[in-house]
């Protein structure tokens, strides 16, 4: 059994009164997509900050490669995961290179023909090589989305946790980007992903942790957990679930309402 | 913060529009005057202590360059007038002082304006700001005299000794003093005679913002009591002014009320306006409009023209005493 | 040197940018350079460029007594010189100052006075100037100064965090606020204690560098100087943490040291200048954004960049202050206030549209 790189028991964050996040347990194995999805206000973005160590939650621990996290060094967990959050609000015009080097930070020792070299991978891997000289603000959503993406990738780290790496994306690049996740996945990266679309869960997650409520509905290999009944209860509206016509994955649908 | 900015302008426009006409201190004549033409100063070199503590030490007074309008005079009336090279914008007296490069106010120094003047002393007193200004011509090597104030009617004799010795014509200014303390003491004799003594107070404008009482204590201390008059004002403040409030002068209710020149046009605008003053109105002297004005270094400047200014101040307060005499 | 390195090799994407950046610093180096050979050379004395370098070279020791008028070595030697030092010293930390505030508050129009530092800073100053005097050569007065700046500067920080991010808006109002008491209370002492170190209401609002001697720059140097040294060591966490706190952590930068630090040095250089020569305005928020507009907004060119800016903006500005109206003195805050003025509003506009909306 090969130790998880990030694992996680019994998280729970209480926020102003609410309980936003309520018991939740997850490890995540190198090579491995989770998808996490669920309805609005689940809770996936603050699961994923606990993971990340961004918040510190109210009840339970996280450890990467076995340390807690409150024990990393910010260098140190930089280098070993990186955290896409759902926006990037950049004021300052920096060229889109610069802001993809950002990435490299934590990487000190570094040589400066490394760091070009790993943010112009970064970049080629997220088709946005060729607004390397463009200022970053004057970007669509989508482009600035996946040249966001291009800067988590350049920080080189196995764990990566994705707050909504998609939303902004046109079909293409959705599929370029989703395709992208899954290669490096299968180098041994450990890949955490809040999706909204659960058919790209159906395609390239291994595994889907469902949220409902700030509870875990179901973890479980992705056929297990896309389920129709499932799916309608926590949805709350009625799902339906057929095999892809093309594809060796389910297709999700909404129901009649 | 961009309504102070637009006043601020104004007010700098406005001030340099009033120090403007000024430019002349910009040359640097290398005529070497009066030291050459020898007017003896054998009591150089001396040293006198400032008011700031300073040990200063006067080698030449070839190449005066006086910061206050009441030194300047007393210089010129020790024969000194020829070694003034610039002075500041209140040396108004006498009529020599109109053709001298000015180097600005001496509130608001420029040192390099001064030492463009090429000085072998600089004469000022303890209004002269900013400190540094002082420092930097210090620092080059320029003897800067500093004053302390003085007050009351033992001021002009003081004032001219000090000067004189400074200046090195101790002589001068013996004999200059003495008949200065003369003409005062015989205002006070005079003054000793008469059988009414009305009451005054004396009004000073020093600028747009700040119009003053001069009382006992002030400047002008036991001026009033020289000519047979009572001054009503309230007792100086430790800067030797009191704040103008109407309360003050309605307490007091000065039968005539005494003011410089300048001030009077310049910032009170006339009659009119000084009339306008607060608590003016509710006085005597507001109501029977006896408001006298007196050229200001005349009226101020406590210096060889003040036993004239007691004469003059006794003959318009005591019309029918001065008819007599 | 490796940080250096790092970005100086370009991709061949032409953008022009780094050839750019090195015009505009030997740009603004010339500028500086012009504008100081002006300075030690015009004024109510005229002395000729050749007699100002051989009085320099004759106080250094390393030239003979002849070549210029015992005159004009008083002139250039104990006024010019150090006025041209504190001068320099003082846009450039402020120009640097600005440029590191506004990476710390993650925005392009905080700069020291806009958000109160330089008012915090006279306050402070005229505090301690009024309890120990000038004792040990004035150091009250920039030690006192300093702590007046980072309390200021601290009160409009914490007003104007809100969720993670500033508000310009709240920032800029509780500048004014700040700025109103600061100088208030540092006018009100003035005038009620009346002694002369404590300057008038005038000095400090508006700024003069006609106190300037030798003493003021060796008080007020090393204090600039340590920022001036330090600040770019920064450059690169503050360029990152412009992504937003959450992400600049997530990357490995120890946010909240950073910042503290940064604000904390870039406070320690404007106050010791509002101290020497009071508050001048817009320098901070002007050099940067020079700086910003012709080069980009990487800190490692926008830090020394603001600061060579800065200085050459405060030299010219100081020349024309004591030109102009010669004998008297404009004071050059107001100099740069006519420029910077405007140059705010043209910013604050220009920000809007940019980036759709306040920040």
């Amino acid at each position: 059994m090969t130790a998880p790189l990030l694992a996680a028991e019994g998280l729970v964050l209480r926020a102003g009164g609410a309980v936003l996040v309520d018991g939740v347990g997850l490890s995540v194995l190198p090579g491995e997509i989770i998808g996490v999805v669920g309805p609005n206000g689940a809770g996936k973005t603050s699961l994923l900050r606990l993971l990340s160590g961004e918040l510190a939650p109210s009840r339970g621990s996280v450890t990467l490669d076995g340390k807690p996290l409150s024990a990393w060094r910010p260098l140190g967990l930089a280098r070993r995961r990186a955290v896409l959050p759902q926006q990037t609000l950049l004021q300052f015009a920096f060229r889109c290179l610069d802001v993809v080097l950002m990435g490299r930070y934590a990487h000190r020792g570094s040589p400066a023909d490394q760091d070009l070299a790993a943010a112009r991978l970064a970049m080629s891997r997220t088709d946005t090589l060729h607004l390397a000289s463009r200022l970053y603000p004057t970007l669509s959503a989508g482009e600035q989305a996946r040249v966001s993406l291009a800067r988590v990738l350049a920080q080189e780290a196995t764990v990566l946790l994705l707050d909504e790496p998609t939303a902004s994306l046109d079909l293409r690049h959705q599929e370029l980007v989703m395709g992208m996740l899954r290669g490096l996945a299968e180098a041994g990266a450990g890949v955490v992903a809040v999706l909204h679309d659960l058919n790209l869960a159906a395609r390239f997650a291994g595994r889907v942790a469902l949220m409902s409520g700030g509870r875990l509905a179901a973890l479980a290999p992705t056929r297990e957990v896309l389920a129709a009944d499932l799916l309608s209860e926590v949805y709350r509206h009625p799902v339906v679930v057929v095999p892809h016509p093309h594809l060796d994955c389910p297709l999700v649908l909404p129901g009649a309402g | 913060m961009r309504r102070t900015v637009v006043t601020l302008i104004l007010a700098a426009l406005l001030g340099a529009g009033c120090g403007g006409g000024v430019g002349e201190s910009a040359s640097t004549t290398a005529d070497a005057t009066g030291g050459t033409t020898a007017i003896p100063t054998p009591g150089l070199p001396f040293v006198y202590v400032s008011a700031d503590g300073v040990a200063t030490r006067v080698e030449s007074a070839a190449r005066i360059v006086t910061l206050s309008g009441d030194m300047t005079e007393i210089i010129f009336a020790l024969g000194l007038g020829p070694n003034v090279v610039a002075a500041d914008l209140s040396s108004v007296y006498p009529e020599a002082t109109a053709t001298l490069p000015k180097v600005g106010v001496e509130f608001m120094l420029s040192a390099e304006a001064v030492l463009a003047q090429a000085p072998t002393v600089v004469i000022g007193d303890t209004d002269a700001r900013p400190l540094e200004a002082i420092e930097q011509m210090r620092q080059a090597g320029v003897p800067v005299v500093l004053f302390p104030r003085f007050v009351g009617l033992g001021a002009p004799a003081e004032k001219i000794r000090a000067l004189a010795a400074v200046l090195g014509v101790g002589e001068a200014g013996e004999a200059l003093a003495s008949r200065v303390q003369q003409e005062i003491d015989a205002a006070a004799v005079r003054a000793s005679g008469v059988t009414t003594r009305p009451r005054v107070a004396l009004v000073y404008a020093a600028s747009p913002r700040a119009t003053l009482l001069l009382g006992p204590g002030s400047v002008i201390d036991g001026l009033f009591e020289a000519v047979g008059a009572e001054n009503v004002a309230p007792p100086a403040g430790a800067d030797g002014y009191v704040p103008l409030s109407a309360e003050a002068l309605v307490a007091g209710d000065p039968e005539v009320i005494i003011t410089a020149e300048r001030g009077f046009d310049r910032y009170l605008g006339g009659m009119e306006g000084f009339r306008q003053l607060p608590g003016v109105a509710q006085t005597a002297a507001g109501r029977e409009q006896r408001i006298l004005v007196y050229e200001d270094l005349f009226l101020l400047g406590l210096g060889p023209r003040t036993g004239q200014l007691l004469e003059r101040l006794f003959a318009d307060l005591h019309p029918e005493a001065a008819a007599g005499s | 040197m490796r940080r250096r390195a790092r970005g100086a090799t370009r991709p061949a994407e032409g953008t022009g940018r780094p050839a750019g950046a090195w015009l505009l610093f030997a740009l603004l180096a010339a500028v500086l350079a012009g504008g100081a050979v002006a300075s030690l050379t015009l004024g109510a004395v005229a002395v000729a460029p050749g007699a100002v370098w051989k009085i320099v070279l004759h106080h250094l020791g390393l030239g003979g007594a002849e070549g210029f008028t015992l005159q004009e070595e008083a002139v250039v030697w104990s006024i010019r010189l150090p006025r041209l030092l504190l001068a320099a010293l003082t846009g450039a930390g402020l120009g640097m100052a600005g440029a590191a505030l506004q990476g710390v508050f993650r925005n392009p129009l905080a700069d020291p006075q806009l958000i109160g530092v330089s008012s915090g800073a006279a306050f402070g100053s005229t505090v301690g100037l009024a309890v120990f005097g000038t004792a040990a050569w004035g150091l009250a007065g920039p030690l006192f100064g300093v702590l007046g700046g980072l309390a200021a500067g601290a009160v409009v920080y914490v007003l104007s965090r809100h969720q993670g991010r500033t508000e310009v808006v709240t920032m800029v109002l509780a500048g004014i606020a700040v700025t109103a008491v600061g100088i208030a209370g540092a006018a009100l002492l003035g005038y009620s204690l009346r002694r002369p170190e404590l300057r008038t209401p005038l000095f400090w609002s508006l700024g003069s560098l006609s106190v300037a001697t030798w003493r003021l720059v060796a008080l007020t140097a090393p204090l600039v100087t340590v920022s001036l040294v330090a600040l770019p060591f920064l450059a690169r966490s503050l360029d990152v943490m412009l992504l937003g706190d959450g992400q600049a952590r997530s990357v490995g930068v120890a946010v909240e040291r950073v910042r503290g630090l940064a604000a904390g040095l870039a406070v320690l250089a404007a106050s010791a200048t509002v101290s020497a020569a009071g508050v001048i305005g817009f320098v901070g928020l002007l050099a940067p954004h020079a700086v910003r507009l012709t080069a980009g907004p990487a800190h490692r060119r926008v830090l020394p960049g603001g600061a060579l800016a800065g200085a050459g903006l405060v030299v010219l500005a100081d020349l024309a202050a004591r030109t102009l109206a010669s004998p008297l003195e404009v004071p050059v805050g107001l100099i740069t206030a006519v420029l910077g003025g405007p140059v705010f509003l043209w910013l604050l506009r220009r920000t809007r549209t940019l980036h759709g909306g306040w920040g």
